[in-house]
């Protein structure tokens, strides 16, 4: 493999054979991570011990009737990560190699957004990163993030937020890692993915935006005049998760337990199997529930309530604040 | 399962106490399971004496409850354990 490209994804340098210009560029040297992408092909054919698959769906609806999205394989050296409709990803066991073979008509920007949004951060988890399905924003004095399923308004909050001066840390994948004594939220890579309504109501209406894939109508919001992005990483202030589509802005304060498992189930895992993996998994997913404090919030999901809802994080943060230095 | 068995907590799940409450991890299966204050009290006193008539006792000296309703709470409460794999008999 012929390395052309160096680039900073959250913490990790990843060296690459193709261009990757949703990242910031990096020097190769101390790269930590290799992909490759390879020449289309057939899927997989090699031995594969298939343990664990994504699917999607309507809420409610049978496993069986769901269609599957992600599909989870051991290989003799490491992880088969199939997308039955894109193509394989191969992740060696210690998580420094990644190579792709896209299905025929894949196109590049598919792969690239299957990478970097789907692949990195199981690959990170398997680093031992703490990596969160959660967006995040600096305000103030540090980074808050907000935790949700796919289409709660992860991406919608933030970017909201980021409108209005706040440094946008992450989309929908958080890294955290623990320094000083505290958590440190690190910024992934600029821009947001929203749906072109979103972007019409939330930013200017001339705001350039580019294709996330060739299967949704999302568009990727890239430029960071438009939406600040963190300079660097910032002390976790607070985690929100993302609750009911309410008439009115409430925060709920979560109790130890109900943030642990709130925690655990937006928390990436490459290898939900790997024991040794999930006691370190749990003992760090404790640690971080003593340390940050949770809340979920409830909130309209309309576009005209959004400055009430910054409003209401802001004060809510500053009373918190009030309350700490009592 | 009545208050003669005794239960322990296999060696495959993972316990944390936080703030009171109590998560658990069955690291075989990756099941999840939390414990309110009085959840994790019942078994914070299992551990400790390993019978279940013993943490009736203790627990029926710690809480206003009648003795039978807290017998079906306890029982309820481990079947429902056992059956996550974070239970097993003990000695």
């Amino acid at each position: 493999m012929r390395v052309t490209h160096a680039y900073r994804i959250c913490d990790l340098v990843l060296t690459s054979n193709t261009a990757l210009p949703e990242l910031a560029p990096a020097k190769a040297f101390g790269a930590e991570c290799r992909f490759e992408l390879l020449p289309p092909g057939n899927a997989f054919a090699g031995d594969a011990e298939w343990f664990h698959q994504w699917t999607i769906g309507e809420d409610g609806e049978e496993e069986e009737s769901r269609e599957v999205w992600l599909r989870f394989a051991r290989t003799g050296d490491g992880y088969l990560l199939r997308f039955p409709s894109c193509g394989d990803f191969l992740v060696s066991a210690d998580a420094a190699r990644i190579q792709c073979r896209p299905l025929p008509g894949t196109p590049g920007v598919t792969v690239r957004h299957l990478l970097l949004d789907q692949v990195i951060p199981l690959v990170l988890s398997r680093r031992e990163r703490m990596v969160l399905h959660a967006s995040a924003v600096v305000m103030g004095q540090g980074a808050v993030a907000f935790a949700g399923k796919t289409g709660q308004g992860k991406s919608t909050l933030a970017a909201s937020l980021a409108r209005e001066g706040c440094s946008l840390v992450s989309d929908d994948c958080l890294v955290l890692r623990t320094e000083d004594g505290g958590w440190k939220a690190l910024p992934s890579y600029p821009g947001v993915r929203l749906w072109p309504s979103t972007a019409g109501e939330v930013l200017r209406e001339d705001t350039p935006t580019a294709e996330v894939a060739h299967y949704t109508l999302k568009r990727r919001v890239s430029d960071t005049d438009v939406l600040p992005y963190a300079s660097g990483p910032a002390p976790l202030r607070r985690l929100f998760f993302l609750g009911d589509d309410a008439g009115e802005v409430s925060f709920e304060r979560l109790p130890p337990g109900r943030a642990f498992m709130a925690l655990v189930e937006f928390a990436y895992n490459l290898d939900i199997q790997d024991t040794a993996f999930l006691r370190r998994q749990f003992d760090t997913v404790g640690r971080l529930t003593a340390d940050v404090p949770a809340y979920a919030v409830h909130y309209p999901r309309e576009f005209s309530a959004l400055p009430a809802v910054r409003e209401a994080i802001l004060r809510h943060l500053e009373e918190d604040r009030s309350r700490d230095a009592e | 399962m009545t208050l003669n068995d005794n239960l322990r907590i296999p060696d495959q799940v993972a316990t944390r106490q936080l703030g009171g409450e109590t998560v658990l991890l069955n690291l075989e299966t990756g099941t999840y399971f939390g414990l309110d204050a009085v959840g994790s009290r019942f078994l914070e006193l299992l551990e400790r004496d390993g019978e279940m008539a013993a943490v009736h006792r203790a627990m029926l000296e710690e809480f206003d409850v009648a003795p039978e309703v807290l017998e079906a709470d306890l029982l309820r409460l481990s079947e429902e354990m056992r059956a996550k794999g974070l239970l097993e008999a003990g000695s």
